[in-house]
């Protein structure tokens, strides 16, 4: 019988062949197990001797059934398997696939590492009046330092922020002192378009008022600016310069250890410590509006620079007006971590 | 400001090389704009006296014969203006034969029958200046003829160093030696001092005796416009050609060579800084002159290049032959019986002179005007006229109160040393003001500069600048130099300190504070922007910024509100005002890129319409949802960009219903059929639908468009934490027939307001029309999701669901019978 099992079970090439093999001899009614039967009509005896060798015929086509079965199976899976392989080559479903500006991708980096200090990130009007831009700013309407700034006038006498410093009146009418903050937002200069000029782009301003903030607080805080933005070996340098809202002011660069090119100092923007005309008129302002003088006294700093310029100094983009003219193949580059 | 190098190693001899100053400068807060290496003439290039000057019969053209030195007499024909009825004895340069200049070779050629040998240049042609309307001329005896030119016109490197506003004192090469001497510790040899003058002038002066109050002025002072003249006189002048070390100086620093008297004149200014004037003696009727507040409103006044100019009370003018001790020249007009007004007018004070007492080449006699101005009163008059001329850009920044007296002293003495006879006097009125003393302590400054400046070391600076310091300790009490007119606080005395210190010593350190509680929370509008933005960046839009400027055009092609807030100067005709709504920035830009089949992009920006400026967020889709691939991707449809939103508000947390819009409700941006009104956390935000087909046409963009415009910032949510319920739910199906125009939102609405606590969620599934429901009619077959504390039997379900279709009923809307 096991001769002629074994074959059979060898045979079968579904798992379903299988199962009438097995069923044929070890099922309930199979050959095997009625032999087994049989051992009752046996004498005591030979029953003995005849149930092993049967029992052993039968564990036979048992191993055989369940090797074959597992190869069936496996056959089977494969089988599955091979008819379910796909290409993985081909594009999977479409999804659209989303990015920042590399502008708000500059001021994110830089607010960021403000953030980091303990700063608030804040925004304000791009409509300011001739006050809060200038005036409050220690630059009297006749003061020359307007030439420094070409205006864009509104037709009601109010005007385009030419940059964000109105802000920290603004701010400090608001809010007392001590206080951190940085200013992102858009500025507008009467200027004619060129490759690195724009008549808007962008600025980040920074503003600090407590009891005994002193300049070298200004350096290392732009110091710390320096080294997020260019790595650990960035270094500041400051040289005089002149912001009427300041007092004494200075231009900064931050020399650059390039990876991919030439190092090199770059002017980034401009800083200094709070001119006291400048407390002075946002105290007005706040005792106008019935809010206690708090200012007057203090000291200060404050800084501004713009990410249109870093942007092009990082990423060497050549002009200016590629960040407005958003064209995909464009703006869709600055995706991910860039190195 | 331009400046010969050599000018400036003359005043401070120990100067280090042109390649070293650039980084001193830049130490010192003038930095280098750029250095003009600016070569001498070529060898070929002769100083040349002028025998004979004769006109050529019939031809425009001069015939000179001149004194070439070694190569004998030599006659040129000359086409220049300044060449007829040249006096024998002047100077000029002559190309000769054989000269390389300016890429040609020059030769003996015929001119209208004269072998003209070489050619007689102007600055521009020899490359020396911008001057090319005559011959450089120099007086006579200036060199021995057939001198090369470049012995006495050398090479040099021009430094054009950028003065920022508050620096007038730098605004000359004295000004500039002296802080460069400070900051490095050098001599400075002060330029020739010029005669002083002794007694009386013979001119009468008189300022303004009523000061005047302008408008939003901080330190509402009253202005008297003057506060020191000094007037003197030479005579016996013959104005021709500048000696030509002025004329090289005043060119190279970027100045036309004029005559004798205009580049003396400007030569004082570039030395000294102090703006000068001079007037044709006989001109200044009665040896008088009148410094007075303006004419009659919109009186003309004709200035010395024939521009003319309206000018009114408190405009500061120069007139002569008026009565001394009126303050304005209608006064003056009536004392003095003068009826051409016009005619008087000497100049329009620190700005320009007029036509009326301009020096012309036959003055002979000349009143020397040099005077301090009110710097707020000329800058306004100069500003409201237009006129920006190298006076006023000095004065309305500021020029050293105390320096007329010298300067006038030095313009005299150069005008003797040209011939002329100085008259000894000097008239010399008003009180000018100088800058105060300043209070401060060595500890107050170190405190500022977080810089360790000892005391002692700070004396030294500011002694080194140019003041007077006392004090004892570490008190200073200090004194800054009149020419030093921007010193004011102690804070500028820090400025000082750090600067002749040096920023580079300054060390670094980080603020200690501790913020003022008033500042909480102020940080979360950013927070909130950054959020929705990386998330508008995570379900696959790109941001971009567009330009915030608008036309009244673009805002009809858009339909949206015309621009109210409108540029008074606009640059160009499509930028005129500011936008009133984000999504026409959002359709250009679409438009303008990608070819215009395929965007999907977003913007966070501000609008100005009547209602006042405000922040948005604007989202675009058109075309297919990702770019096209082979592979059948998602259609850019409705429900994806709606999905899109719906995505948002998830990852946001927020809830977000869209409200169907009808008729009036629509925005004029949409469709009318496909428009719909943006509930965001359960408040009326803004709107989202396809664009109106006639604004796509109008901006050429072919398909559908898809957009959202929204307030910020978008508004958060009240939120607690529920735990998960672990008890099932029980669920309901209901077919709701309505007219067509009932939207889902509203059966749903409905539906949501009657089901009570135990209705958790309505969900529709299928949407059907047909006949069996009555045309017209529409079916909305809805999953009603009931849930309780514990699980729900048909006893508790039932009464809820019976009062639902009951509602649904009271609508005049039936129930679809299974």
């Amino acid at each position: 019988m096991q001769h002629e099992a074994i074959p059979e079970i060898q045979a079968a090439t579904t798992l379903e062949a299988l199962q009438t093999v097995k069923t044929k001899y070890v099922g309930k009614s199979g050959l095997v197990t009625r032999e087994l039967g049989t051992l009752g009509k046996l004498p005591p005896e030979e029953r003995k001797a005849r149930g092993a060798e049967i029992n052993a015929v039968r564990q036979a086509i048992q191993d055989a059934l369940d090797t074959r079965e597992a190869t069936l199976r496996r056959e089977a899976l494969d089988a599955q398997l091979a008819s379910e392989a796909i290409d993985v080559t081909l594009p999977g479903l479409p999804l659209p696939s989303g990015g920042l500006h590399p502008i708000n991708r500059v001021y994110d980096d830089l607010t960021g590492i403000y953030e980091r200090l303990g700063y608030t990130v804040v925004e304000g009007p791009e409509v300011e009046d001739e006050h809060h831009n200038f005036e409050a700013l220690n630059v009297p309407w006749y003061h020359p330092a307007r030439d420094l700034q070409d205006t864009f006038w509104l037709e009601d006498g109010r005007l385009l922020r030419t940059h964000t410093s109105p802000m920290q009146i603004r701010y400090m009418t608001e809010h007392e002192p001590d206080l951190k903050i940085v200013v992102r937002g858009k500025v507008y200069r009467y200027e004619a378009t060129d490759a690195t000029h724009e008549s808007m782009f962008h600025q980040l301003e920074g503003l600090v008022v407590g009891d005994h903030i002193s300049m070298a607080d200004l350096k290392g805080t732009i110091a710390e600016m320096a080294r997020g933005l260019y790595g650990p070996g960035a270094k500041v340098r400051f040289q005089p310069s002149y912001y009427p809202f300041v007092e004494p002011g200075a231009d900064f660069a931050v020399y650059w250890d390039n990876p991919r090119g030439e190092s090199k100092w770059l002017e980034l923007g401009g800083c200094g410590m709070v001119h006291p005309s400048v407390f002075k008129a946002v105290d007005d302002l706040r005792e106008a509006q019935g809010k206690t003088r708090v200012y007057e006294g203090k000291t200060g700093f404050a800084f501004g620079l713009g990410p249109e310029r870093i942007a092009m100094l990082k990423y060497k983009i050549p002009d200016i007006r590629y960040f407005y003219a958003n064209d995909p193949r464009v703006i869709g580059q600055f995706r991910g971590e860039l190195e | 400001m331009k400046i010969p190098y050599s000018w400036l190693k003359e005043l401070v001899p120990g100067l280090p090389v042109v390649s070293e100053l650039e980084p001193i400068l830049a130490g010192l807060g003038l930095p280098l704009e750029g250095v003009e290496e600016v070569a001498a003439p070529p060898a070929g290039v002769l100083l040349v006296a002028v025998k004979a000057a004769e006109a050529m019969p019939g031809t425009q053209l001069t015939r000179l014969t001149l004194d070439a030195g070694e190569h004998g007499e030599r006659v040129i024909a000359s086409g220049a203006g300044n060449a007829v009825g040249l006096p024998a004895g002047t100077m000029l340069a002559l190309v000769s034969p054989g000269t390389e200049l300016g890429g040609m070779t020059y030769g003996v050629r015929a001119l209208q029958g004269v072998e003209s040998w070489g050619m007689a240049a102007s600055a521009k042609e020899l490359g020396l200046g911008e001057s090319s309307a005559g011959l450089m001329l120099f007086p006579a005896g200036t060199a021995k003829p057939g001198t090369p030119m470049r012995e006495l016109w050398a090479a040099d490197h021009v430094l054009d160093v950028e003065v920022t506003p508050n620096r007038a004192d730098v605004l000359s090469a004295l000004g500039l030696a002296r802080d460069l001497a400070a900051f490095l510790k050098l001599e400075l040899v002060e330029p020739a001092a010029g005669p002083q003058a002794v007694g009386e002038g013979e001119i009468r002066v008189s300022l303004p005796p009523k000061g005047i109050r302008i408008e939003r002025d901080p330190t509402q002072k009253l202005r008297f416009g003057c506060d020191r003249f000094v007037a003197r006189t030479v005579s016996g002048l013959r104005n021709g050609p500048a000696p030509l070390w002025m004329q090289r100086r005043v060119t190279l620093s970027g100045m036309r060579s004029i005559d004798l008297i205009v580049d003396t004149s400007n030569y004082v200014m570039l030395e000294l800084g102090q703006p000068t004037a001079l007037y044709d003696r006989r001109d200044v009727r009665g040896d008088q002159i009148l410094v007075a507040f303006g004419l009659r409103q919109g009186e003309r006044v004709r200035d010395l290049l024939g521009g003319e100019h309206e000018v009114g009370p408190e405009d500061l003018l120069i007139l002569d032959g008026a009565q001394p001790e009126v303050s304005t020249v209608a006064e003056a007009f009536e004392t003095a019986g003068q009826p051409r007004p016009g005619d008087t007018v000497l100049g329009i004070a620190g700005i320009m002179g007029g036509d009326h007492g301009h020096v012309r080449a036959d003055t002979t006699d000349v009143v020397i005007e040099v005077a301090h101005f009110d710097p707020v009163l000329l800058r306004r008059t100069s500003t409201r006229l237009g006129l920006k001329t190298d006076a006023v850009y000095r004065y309305e920044r500021g020029v050293d109160p105390l320096l007329p007296e010298r300067a006038a002293a030095r313009l005299v003495g150069l005008l003797g040393d040209a011939g002329g006879q100085v008259h000894p006097g000097a008239t010399v009125v008003g009180d000018p003001e100088i800058p105060g003393r300043i209070e401060a302590t060595g500890e107050q400054i170190r405190a500022l500069l977080g810089m360790p400046v000892d005391t002692g070391e700070m004396r030294g600076i500011l002694t080194r600048l140019g003041c007077v310091v006392e004090g004892e300790g570490d008190t200073l009490s200090v004194l800054p130099p009149s020419w030093r007119v921007d010193m004011a606080i102690w804070q500028d005395l820090a400025e000082e300190v750090a600067r002749l210190h040096g920023f580079a010593h300054l060390p670094e350190s980080l603020p200690t504070l501790r913020v003022h509680e008033s500042n909480v929370g102020a940080e979360k509008p950013g927070v909130a922007r950054a959020t929705l933005r990386r998330t508008l960046a995570g379900i696959g839009a790109q941001e971009v910024v567009t330009y915030t400027f608008t036309s009244d055009e673009e805002a009809e092609k858009a339909r949206t509100e015309r621009p109210g807030v409108r540029l008074r100067n606009p640059l160009t005709a499509d930028r005129t005002g500011l936008r009133t709504a984000l999504y026409p920035s959002l359709v250009k830009a679409a438009q303008a890129h990608a070819k215009g089949d395929r965007a999907l992009i977003f913007e966070m920006g501000r609008i100005f319409p009547a209602s006042g400026e405000t922040e948005r967020v604007g989202l675009l889709m058109r075309g297919p949802l990702a770019p096209r691939t082979d592979q059948a991707g998602i259609a850019g449809d409705f429900r994806a960009f709606k999905g899109l939103v719906e995505s948002l508000a998830g990852t946001l947390g927020a809830s977000f219903e869209l409200r169907q819009l009808r008729g009036e409700a629509v925005p004029s941006a949409l469709h009318p059929g496909i428009a719909g009104e943006v509930v965001w956390n359960g408040q009326s935000v803004g709107w989202l639908g396809a664009l109106h087909p006639e604004i796509a046409q109008a901006f050429g963009l072919k398909g559908d468009t898809f957009l959202m415009e929204a307030a910020l910032p978008l508004p958060g949510r009240e939120w607690t934490f529920r735990d998960p319920s672990r008890t099932p739910a029980a669920w309901r199906d209901l077919a709701v027939i309505t007219p067509a125009g009932v939207s889902y939102g509203e059966i749903a609405a409905l539906l949501r307001e009657h089901g009570g606590t135990l209705l958790e969620s309505v969900e529709p599934f299928d949407v059907f029309t047909g006949e069996q429901i009555g045309t017209g009619n529409r079916s909305v077959a809805v999953r009603l999701v009931f849930r309780g504390d514990r699980t729900l039997t048909d006893a508790e379900v039932d009464p809820v669901m019976d009062a639902l279709m009951g509602a649904v009923r009271a609508q005049g809307w039936s129930i679809r019978e299974k």
